[in-house]
Formats: C-alpha cells, sequence, structure tokens
C-alpha cells in the first residue's frame, strides 16, 4: 500500500459563543495539550512532540481579531520553531483543508508527524459584524453589497432545493433536533448545558416546534435552522502508517481523500441537464438513468460535495457509501445543507434527502427522534458529535473537529472524550468526515478506518 | 454513574479577563476594472451582461450569458467584448428569500428580500445574479411577501445616486405581475 498516512490523536477545547477567559493561542494550547497527553500514546507525550516534522495551522479570518500572520504566533506559543509550517485558509472548509495539507505533508515524505492546528475566535465582535465578516467570503463585487450574508445565501439555495424536490421544512427542522440533542452528550458542546461556557438561554434539549417557531432569519430558514458561531480550536496529529504503530495501539487510516470546488457566486452554477454525468459525477451505486433528466447543480445541489465524495471513495474503494460507512460528520451549516449533503454524499439518491432523515422513528407528539443518535436508513449515523447546529462552528476549527471525533468513535473513545457513551456508535470501523466552504466552493471529504 | 469527560480537567480558571477596546475603519478606492460598463449602465438605467458566443468551445454547446458581467470567458478562455441591454428582457425569479436578520451594513433594512434572477431567451448558467425585489414601491405593481414566488416575471428599477456611489445595489426589481 506505500505510506499510508494515519491519525493517531486529537483534541479539542470546549466551545462557546464567547470564551473570553482566553486567547487564540491559550485556546490553542488547551487542544494542543489535550491531544497529546490524553490520546493514550505509547511512548512520553514530549517525546512524541519532539517527532512532530511539520504543522499546518488553519484559520479563515483575518478581520475576527485584527492579527495577520497568526500562525506565527500559535508555532511560537506551542513551541514548534523552527520546523515546517504553512497558513491554510478555504472558508468553512479551512479544517479539511488543513487536514488535507497536513495529509500531503506525510504522504510526500516531507514530514513523518504533523500536528494540524485549526481554529478561530469570532467573539470580540458583534455577531452581526461576524456575519458581515462571514460575508465577505462572498463576492464583494455583486453578492455582498446588495444585502447578502450566508444565511440568506443557503435560504435562496433551499428555497430551490424544496422546489425542485418538494423537500419540507419540518424535514430540515429534524435535522436540527437530532443534532442539538446529540451535542448535550458531547462535553465539548457550545449548546450542551453542562459545558461550563454554555449560555444557559441558547442551551439544552430542544423540539421540532423549538425549531419551527424559533425566529425568521431568512425564508425559510429560523434560528434553531442556523449554525452556531464559536470560540474554539481543534487539533489533529497525523503519521506515516509505521510510525503511527509505534505511538498508539489505535492508529485511524486515512483510507481516501477528496477535494471539490464550485463558483464563489450561486448566480453561476451550471443549469445543464444531465449535467452530474457530463461533469462524470455518478458513483459506483447509481444508475445513469436516474439523473439523465435532472438539472445539475442549479442551486439545489452541492457539485463540489459530490466531486469531493467521488474522489475520496474511489481512493477507499467505496462501492456504496450507505453500506459501507458506519458514522458520517458533515458540514450542517444549515439543516437544508445537511440533507442535500446526504445526496452528495451518496447516502441518499439525489432528491431524497428529507426520505432519509424521515427513514429514523421520530415521536410527531413530542417532536423529537426516539432514540439519540438515530439511524438513518437503519444503517448510518450523522453528527453524532452535535455538528455545527449543537456542537460549535468555529471555523478553521470545524473540519478537525469532525474529522476528530470521527477517529475517536473507530477508536472506542467517545466516552473518554464527550463524557458520555451515549454517542458512541457500536464496532464503527469506518468514518466520513466532510468540510465545506462558502455556498458549497470547497468541500473535502476524509474516509477513515480502522488500522489496527 | 456521573462520567466525566477528559476535557473537565480542561477548564480555564481565568473568571477575570481584561477585556479593551480596539477600534478599526478602513476606506478601500476600489476599481470594476473591465466591467465598469455594467455600473456606469446602472447610473444610467440600464441593465447590461456580456455574452460570449464561442458556443461550439462551450460545454453546454450554447452561448453564455454573463450577469455578473464578465469580461473574460472561463469555458473558452477568449476576451468578452459583446454587452447586451437585458432593461427591456423578460425576467423571472429563480429563487428567493426574504430576510429578517442581515449583516450590520443591513440591519436597518430589514425585511428585505433577496432574489436570484433568471433572463429568458438564455442559457442561465452565468446568469442568475443576485439581487432585491421591493413589493411595496409607488407606482408599481405591489404584493404581499407571501405572493412572491420562482417563476414570477420581474423588470429592474435603478436608484439615483452619483456615479462615485453606485454599486450592485444601485439596481433592485419590482415584480412585473401580480
Ligand atoms: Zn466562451
Amino acid at each position: 500500500m506505500g505510506n499510508r498516512v494515519a491519525m493517531i490523536a486529537g483534541g479539542m477545547t470546549q466551545f462557546a459563543k464567547a470564551r473570553k477567559d482566553s486567547t487564540q493561542e491559550e485556546l490553542v494550547m488547551e487542544a494542543a495539550r489535550m491531544a497529546l497527553f490524553e490520546n493514550d500514546l505509547k511512548i512520553d507525550p514530549l517525546d512524541v512532540k519532539k517527532m512532530i516534522d511539520g504543522t499546518i495551522v488553519s484559520y479563515f479570518s483575518d478581520h475576527f481579531e485584527r492579527q495577520l500572520l497568526f500562525g506565527a504566533i500559535i508555532r511560537d506559543y506551542l513551541g514548534f520553531n523552527p520546523i515546517q509550517s504553512a497558513r491554510i485558509e478555504g472558508g468553512g472548509a479551512t479544517g479539511g483543508l488543513g487536514l488535507k495539507a497536513g495529509y500531503e505533508m506525510v504522504k510526500s515524505g516531507d514530514a513523518s508527524v504533523v500536528m494540524v492546528i485549526g481554529f478561530e475566535k469570532m467573539s470580540e465582535v458583534s455577531t452581526s459584524k461576524g456575519n458581515e465578516f462571514i460575508a465577505l467570503a462572498s463576492d464583494t463585487d455583486f453578492d455582498f453589497p446588495v444585502g447578502g450574508y450566508y444565511s440568506a445565501y443557503y435560504a435562496a439555495m433551499a428555497t430551490r432545493y424544496m422546489y425542485e424536490f418538494g423537500i419540507t421544512e419540518k424535514q430540515m427542522a429534524k435535522v436540527a433536533v437530532k443534532n442539538r440533542n446529540n451535542a448535550q452528550y458531547n462535553f465539548f458542546a457550545q449548546t450542551n448545558s453542562k459545558n461550563p461556557y454554555a449560555t444557559k438561554s441558547t442551551s439544552g434539549f430542544i423540539t421540532i416546534y423549538d425549531v419551527l417557531n424559533s425566529p425568521m432569519i431568512a425564508t425559510p430558514l429560523k434560528r434553531l435552522d442556523c449554525c452556531l458561531m464559536s470560540d474554539g480550536a481543534a487539533v489533529a496529529i497525523l503519521a506515516e502508517e509505521s510510525i503511527a504503530k509505534e505511538l498508539t495501539d489505535r492508529p485511524v487510516i486515512i483510507e481516501g481523500v477528496g477535494n471539490g470546488t464550485d463558483t464563489m457566486r450561486p448566480a453561476d452554477r451550471p443549469t445543464t441537464v444531465g449535467g452530474l454525468i457530463k461533469d462524470d459525477l455518478l458513483l459506483p451505486h447509481e444508475k445513469a438513468e436516474w439523473y439523465e433528466d435532472m438539472v445539475y447543480p442549479g442551486l439545489h445541489s452541492f457539485r463540489a460535495g459530490r466531486k469531493a465524495a467521488k474522489m475520496a471513495y474511489k481512493m477507499a474503494g467505496i462501492t456504496n457509501p450507505l453500506e459501507q460507512i458506519d458514522v458520517v460528520e458533515l458540514h450542517d451549516a444549515y439543516t437544508s445543507s445537511e440533507l442535500q449533503t446526504y445526496e452528495d454524499l451518496g447516502l441518499a439518491k439525489y432528491g431524497e434527502g428529507g426520505k432519509l432523515i424521515d427513514s429514523a422513528p421520530f415521536d410527531d407528539e413530542k417532536g423529537v427522534f426516539k432514540e439519540i443518535n438515530p439511524k438513518l436508513a437503519n444503517r448510518v449515523h450523522v453528527n453524532p458529535s452535535g455538528g455545527l447546529l449543537g456542537c460549535m462552528h468555529a471555523v478553521g476549527a470545524t473540519g478537525i473537529m469532525q474529522a476528530v471525533s470521527v477517529m475517536w468513535q473507530i477508536q472506542g473513545k467517545i466516552e473518554k472524550f464527550y463524557g458520555s457513551d451515549k454517542l458512541q456508535v457500536k464496532n464503527a470501523k469506518r468514518g466520513l468526515a466532510h468540510s465545506h466552504a462558502g455556498t458549497g466552493s470547497d468541500v473535502t471529504v476524509f474516509v477513515l478506518g480502522r488500522g489496527w | 454513574m456521573v462520567k466525566m469527560s477528559v476535557g473537565e480537567k480542561y477548564v480555564s480558571k481565568n473568571k477575570d479577563p481584561l477585556i479593551v477596546d480596539f477600534p478599526y475603519s478602513i476606506l478601500y478606492k476600489h476599481t470594476f476594472g473591465e466591467v465598469s460598463p455594467f455600473f456606469v449602465g446602472l447610473k444610467n438605467k440600464r441593465l447590461l451582461g456580456t455574452v460570449c458566443r464561442n458556443r461550439e468551445k462551450h460545454k453546454n454547446g450554447k452561448d453564455l450569458l454573463f450577469l455578473p458581467p464578465r469580461a473574460d470567458c472561463p469555458e473558452c478562455m477568449a476576451e468578452v467584448t459583446e454587452w447586451v441591454d437585458l432593461t427591456d428582457a423578460d425576467i423571472r425569479i429563480y429563487t428567493f428569500t426574504t430576510a429578517y436578520f442581515a449583516g450590520e451594513t443591513f440591519l436597518d433594512r430589514i425585511p428585505y428580500t433577496l432574489i436570484n434572477i433568471d433572463v429568458q431567451g438564455y442559457d442561465n448558467s452565468y446568469s442568475k445574479l443576485t439581487s432585491t425585489l421591493v413589493i411595496n414601491e409607488p407606482g408599481e405593481i405591489n404584493i404581499g411577501l407571501k405572493d412572491i414566488r420562482i417563476g414570477m416575471k420581474i423588470k429592474p428599477k435603478f436608484k439615483d445616486v452619483p456615479l462615485e456611489k453606485v454599486d450592485a445595489s444601485t439596481l433592485y426589481f419590482v415584480p412585473a405581475e401580480k
């Protein structure tokens, strides 16, 4: 197999709307310390640290903290000079792209052990200013000046998605219920009432009625359909396979890596009839006849997500994702985009993302799923961590938080880290971590599998 | 049995951080480059797009309308020099949302409706411009928020602003049918 790359350790901070107790570099230290000292590494953590011969620093915005070249501060604070390092930025997919850069550092032989460090501190400006900074990651000549911001871009896409496929607001709201209630069993999650940094008024369990009755942000998306904004950091340690096996009994192999892209402006997404087939984006388990007449990607699907999935599946030998993947952590920036992403990842047929969420037993009277972390299609668990809706969205850390969560699932360490075994997927052998930017401008997909 | 997360011992003891003010403001002198005629057009109450007619070199075999305009074709890499006037074209709503929250600059305008447009007679792959729909403009067709729908006919309108203040928001749309 050549030199495969493994994830061996991870760490993260408590996520919160505001972590005023610590600076950004102090938060990163918290996650890095956890990665080195709490992941059952077989040799002294400081000796592992000495083996690290590359770092990747991933953060999204220079505006949130008014600090350029933040990577230099972070490397210094963690004591990694003078080894090689690079800053990676790619909007909401910053974390996933950072992991990919770390993977490439090891795969190329330029490094043997790499720490990938993601962070964001979004609380130093007002929420509306923060939304504006995020909106600056849309086209500032044509989309931002007319009043564009991310919830509205996704809302307009959701309107079209509902129009194309008959998806309902109730199906979307179920995603919020699933993810937010999962988060109540994840100690790190921003909405977990037990998190000492949680804002109590916006924490705790929710029902579908809470989602449907929450204030309208941009039709059809309501407050609880939209992701969090967070302060926090997440860290992953990657190593070449043979070294990984010296350092841990439970290395998690990066079996597949994929990355896809699409236009910045929703305005410029092709509306080609049969576009999915013309772009060669059919997955092995799909039939061309399903999609010959479907406009693609339009404003209803994320072509970048499909491209990333196809690439990662090919590398990992995945021929039917729903049968071969046990647990998925995906970028649920909005409830609508989780449903759209089911389809891009091939977990559901295009147009049937709503059916997939409906497949999990739901108590209509109480407005909650019959169990926490429900199986979809009686098979796969999606966003046990709580995702961006329940756990966090500290942009540069998000993709790393989700990949580390998948790693802990495969290692069977969810109880140790989350503080509850309720979210541990029993006997998880293979997982998928998805990271996504813009209105789908950049997406990464990792397939992770048991390496022992 | 109460379970503990390893995270519990990482909880900060600091209860008394010092927080201070950092003001920051910038003025950008921004160029619209070769698509400046689009913005000059808005000042003159015209909606202009660019078209690349190298259809045999395009993925879908069609002429490509660019709206937002482009000075270069991403498919055939040719310079795009042909401007078309779409002020009186048949334009429909491709999709929409009504915003009840916004970034700081637009908070005073909520609720407002954002649309992506659909220019009839062209392939709309590169021309679903994002704009706003005003439903209560005096002297124009007035409708309710609930009446806004995909496929609805709309027409462009233009704010009166000095040339140095023109931007994409100089253009907006109003309903052209009930
Ligand atoms: Zn061309």
